[in-house]
């Protein structure tokens, strides 16, 4: 039997390539790897200089949008238990919470989690089971740095991004020496979190090994509004464990060529607690996934060449005794990459990548076991025009799924420095969103015909970033945005008595984001303020027929107007944040009828860290909403009153300097 | 220069934080409007969840809705998933599944007066002689409910009785009590002089309401078997006469098509005609010899009710997310009027 049949549809043909050089690639890759491996030698002599890694900001920056970093300096400002409470005490994105440790998923201008792709490394972390990624299951001991970008660029970064796009790397630290870290914390409700580090760099090797482990009982008080007379309750059935691993190994092969592989693990038992509305709740829920990837880089002066594959497994268990109601879910998925980049001179770029994913689930909710497989693929430019004052990014994307081409997926951004401290950006992109297994699949309900969500969106920034002296910094930007996504897909109860997806909805999103940095030092002491603000209209264009009163209506849950203001001092070893968000009133139903009031919530905290030679120890209390607002986010899901979190880590670090260290 | 950048961005923070303090606010509450006084009561499940459940009231002589006097009166929503309402003497009794209680209030100005706690996913209330009331509870999808008899003068449970898998709903005949056991496909028979069972007969598959007809016999509809994963396995619904005396079937009308989930039995003031809902809303005599194969109303509903008196229908769309629309009909199924009532609104009670 030959590679290839007689008169086999073009996508098949298609994958099998795919597949052959998936196969071929990752053997030489993996038997490469393990050569380097055994024949390591110790390196003595630190050069920074040649290290090939192209910065993230690079890499992950798309030129017409505006992107916000998550940092070092910010996950050190806050010490959250999750990448979704870092993420809201440094004001990047509204996150849509049912509780302290229950679900929290980001929403951008008005789009769901589903309309969010966060991507790990470049790998999209979305399940392919219901499309979503819980940023509350994220450690921000495993994510090196985060890139926040609100706006679609479907074309670069696939299905999914819609609203906007998060982008986690664990960025590699060659030459970096030896460092190992133990760090504890508790807290308020009976939380208590242990983690662990321990890497190596030396100029061609990069380990490193992180473990966390986490429990909260969450049982915090409330005044149930939902009762008669308003009784305190304490929150029941909302424990929390968490395990995990990630294991990183870079290696640079030669002066132009890196290995990359990661491995990351993590078991998540959690449990559903009741709402103010329900008398108990006996639903717990468990998260379980392996993802493991590895790449590696080519680097010269005309091409850049990047292949890359990734594993992710990952299964869900749901629980609730009360209901009966037990379901197993596993989803395994595939990706290969390979990406050519062109540099034809310094100012001109041309990046091609074909992708292939593959996915399988197994789940009584899907008894026949689906399989989908999407290849696709784009093509992109980057030019840089105009004394280097005018950047321009056009990229476009196609991607066949289930059988079906879906639409030609353009993008195209600007951006335009008039002087060194006023810069415009601008873009125009087409977005989609392939349903997820859930949608096409789910017995009963599942509805196989349906399509991808596809939308158009614009917007336009400015950036006012003056530099007066080498230690202040100014940053003003203003961005507004338009955005209509066709062909949504809405559950709807049947006659049957169960709940059907269809292509129904028209949403139309639309608002300014405003954002206002300011940094400067005064005798040693580091200061920085920043304030933002956002609002966004997303409302309902087209709805199914019989519900017209939900016409024209702000979507539930979604705030029109939010906005916040950090204040970070650093002195010496001592560090004080404090950071005030407010959320304003959020409508409940479609029809607007009701809504949830808005809400202020402050979150402080203060840290001092104490250098010994080797050795550097820190301690910090945070304090979170400190002004004790009773509030929910979404409608019955109570939310914590004040409450503490204090923590220990030790370090320890031993630099690779013998010459020319550069540390 | 320099200046000029400064006042900039000075301008720039305090007209951002002037911005806060002028859209902090929360938008203008409708001032909620009187109880009315009128005489159907809707009850409105709610979101799954969401705990936003009500009670509306129709007023037939006005045509005006007041879609959640609970709250209004209250300041707290019922709770999550209203499912029935039971008017007993002057009070209210308002029947909250997914918040295992039962509120109790005044069925005209819907003033708090107590609730029942201590239930498990309670579902329909019936009086029974006395002081003394009926009701459902699932209390588990895995294990048996049960029926509580409740003292209505201390609102507490003076015995539990075990019967079917989920239980729905109730009707007292004399001394005997007809529960439906909708998780299989049998109806328990309590006898309520000694609240024991005193005969569980077998009917359609997940039989829910039960209404008794003119000539003393009684009706229930069974929504059928559904196993969605192997759909040859499903068994059809199907409407059964139950002669209440000797406790035994008199007849059965199988429906044809496994996938349909016929519910919502009612029957007219007169007690010789029978309407149910199984996509569309059909209707047949008492003395009919087959089911209907035409709707008399040919669109899906959720809540389904007939006015005793006029006959009319009343029939509300089905939705989770926003107020429904109530849509009357009279009785050869011709539209009179619609208007908005509460969220997932699944039946009427008529005073």
């Amino acid at each position: 039997m030959g590679l290839f049949e007689e008169n086999e549809p073009c996508y098949i043909v298609f994958k099998k390539i795919f597949d052959l050089v998936r196969f071929i690639f990752s053997g030489v890759f993996f038997c490469l790897l393990s050569t380097l491996a055994l024949g390591q030698k110790k390196d003595t002599v630190v050069t920074l200089s040649d290290v090939l890694i192209k910065g993230h900001k690079e890499t992950l920056h798309t030129t017409g949008l505006q992107s916000y970093m998550v940092d070092s300096a910010a996950l050190l400002r806050f010490h959250g238990n999750s990448l979704a409470d870092v993420m809201r005490q440094n004001n990047l994105i509204f996150i849509k919470s049912y509780g302290l440790g229950g679900l929290a998923t980001p929403a951008f201008r008005g789009s769901s989690a589903a309309h969010t792709a966060v991507l790990w490394n470049g790998f999209n972390l979305q399940s392919p089971m219901n499309g979503e990624m819980d940023l509350n299951l994220l450690p921000p001991e495993f994510v090196g740095e985060a890139h926040v970008q609100p706006g679609s660029n479907a074309a670069k970064w696939g299905s999914g991004s819609v609203g906007g796009s998060i982008h986690l790397a664990n960025p590699v630290k060659f030459g970096s020496g030896f460092k190992a870290g133990l760090a504890g914390r508790a807290g308020s409700f009976s939380t208590y979190r242990q983690s662990g580090e321990v890497a190596y760099g030396s100029r061609k090797v990069y380990l490193s090994l992180k473990a966390i482990n986490h429990s909260a009982l969450n049982d915090f008080t409330f005044k149930n509004t939902f009762e008669r007379n308003a009784p305190i309750q304490r929150q029941t059935n909302n424990e929390v464990k968490q395990q995990g691993a990630l294991a990183e190994a870079s290696f640079k092969i030669s002066r132009n060529q890196i290995a990359n592989v990661k491995y990351w693990f993590q078991d998540n038992y959690r449990e559903v607690p009741p709402t103010m509305g329900q008398a108990q709740s006996t639903a717990f829920q468990q998260d379980w996934f392996h993802r493991l990837m590895a790449d590696w880089q080519y680097r010269s002066k005309m091409v850049d060449f990047t292949m890359r594959s990734a594993y992710f497994d990952e299964r869900i268990i749901y629980d609730d005794r009360q209901y009966n109601l037990y379901t197993f879910s596993r989803a395994k998925s595939s990706v290969t990459e390979v990406e050519t980049e062109l540099k034809l001179n310094k100012n001109h770029f041309f990046t091609l990548r074909l992708n292939n994913t593959y996915s399988e689930a197994v789940s009584g909710s899907y008894p026949n076991q689906p399989k989908i497989w999407r290849a696709g693929g784009f093509l992109s430019y980057k030019g840089i025009w105009v004394k280097e004052k005018l950047i321009v990014n056009a990229t476009l994307r196609e991607e066949y799924v289930r059988e079906k081409w879906i639409p030609l997926i353009p993008y195209g951004g600007v951006e335009y420095k008039l002087f060194s401290w006023l810069s415009f950006n601008g873009a125009v992109s087409r977005s989609y969103r392939v349903p997820t297994f859930n949608d096409w699949f789910w017995i009963p309900g599942g509805n196989p015909n349906l399509v991808s969500e596809t939308g158009i969106s614009q917007e336009a920034g400015v950036k006012i970033a003056p530099v007066f002296k080498e230690k202040t910094a100014v940053m003003v930007s203003a961005t507004v945005f338009n955005s209509v996504i066709d062909n949504r897909i809405l559950w709807l109860p049947t006659s049957f008595g169960f709940y059907s997806p269809i292509n129904v909805e028209k949403v139309w999103a639309r608002g300014i984001e405003l954002r206002n940095n300011f940094s400067t030092e005064i005798n040693k002491t580091k200061i920085l303020i920043g304030i933002n603000y956002d609002a966004v209209w997303a409302t309902n264009e087209k709805v199914p027929k019989g519900n017209e009163n939900q016409l024209g209506k702000q979507l539930i849950f979604v705030p029109v107007h939010k906005g916040a203001a950090l204040f970070s001092v650093i002195y010496r070893g001592f560090s004080l944040s404090y950071n005030h968000a407010f959320t304003g009133y959020r409508y409940t139903t479609a029809d607007n009828l009701s809504f949830l009031p808005g809400f202020s919530v402050g979150d402080a905290e203060v840290s001092y860290q104490k250098k010994y030679k080797d050795f550097s120890a820190k301690i910090f209390i945070q304090a979170n909403n400190i002004w004790n607002e009773a509030y929910q986010v979404l409608p019955a899901r109570p939310m914590p009153q004040r409450h503490y979190l204090a923590g220990v880590a030790f370090q320890f670090y031993k630099p690779l300097t013998i010459k020319n260290n550069e540390n | 220069m320099k200046i000029k950048y400064l006042n900039f961005v000075k301008s720039a923070f305090i007209s951002v934080g002037l911005a806060f303090v002028f859209i902090a606010c929360d938008p203008k509450e409708d001032s909620p409007s009187p109880v009315a006084t009128g005489s159907v009561y809707v009850t409105c499940e709610g979101g799954f969840g969401a705990s936003n459940g009500s009670v509306s009231v129709y007023d037939p002589k006005t045509n005006k809705v007041n879609i959640d006097p609970f709250n209004a009166k209250n300041n707290r929503s019922l709770g999550d998933i209203v499912q029935s309402l039971t008017l007993i003497n002057d009070l209210a009794y308002i029947v909250v599944n997914n918040s295992n209680k039962v509120e109790i209030a005044d069925a005209s100005t819907f003033e708090s007066k107590g609730v029942i706690e201590g239930v498990k996913l309670p579902r329909y209330l019936v009086k029974g002689s006395g002081n003394t009331a009926y009701l459902t509870e699932w209390v588990s999808f895995a294990g048996n409910g049960r029926v509580d008899v409740i003292d209505l003068s201390t609102n507490t449970l003076t015995k539990t009785i075990e019967v079917g898998l989920l239980p729905e709903n109730l009707l007292l005949y004399g001394d005997k009590l007809f529960v439906s056991n909708s998780g299989d496909s049998t109806l328990t028979i309590i006898n309520t002089a000694t609240n024991v069972v005193s005969k569980t007969i077998k009917v359609g598959y997940s039989p829910t309401s039960i209404v008794k007809d003119a000539n003393d016999k009684l009706w229930v509809i069974c929504g059928g078997y559904k196993n969605y994963t192997n759909l040859s396995l499903s068994k059809p619904g199907a409407l059964v006469q139950i002669d209440p005396t000797t406790e035994s079937v008199i007849k059965t009308f199988s429906f044809t098509n496994a996938a349909d989930s016929p519910e919502k039995l009612n029957i007219n003031g007169s007690g010789n005609k029978l309407y149910y809902e199984n996509g569309g809303v059909y209707s047949l005599e008492v003395s009919a010899s087959s089911l209907p194969t035409q709707p008399l109303i040919a669109r899906s509903f959720y809540g389904l009710g007939i006015d005793p008196n006029s006959e009319t229908i009343y029939a509300a769309t089905m939705g989770f997310v926003s107020n429904q629309k109530l849509i009357r009909y009279n009785a050869s199924g011709v539209v009179l009027d619609s208007t908005e009532v509460g969220i997932g609104p699944n039946g009427f009670v008529f005073k």
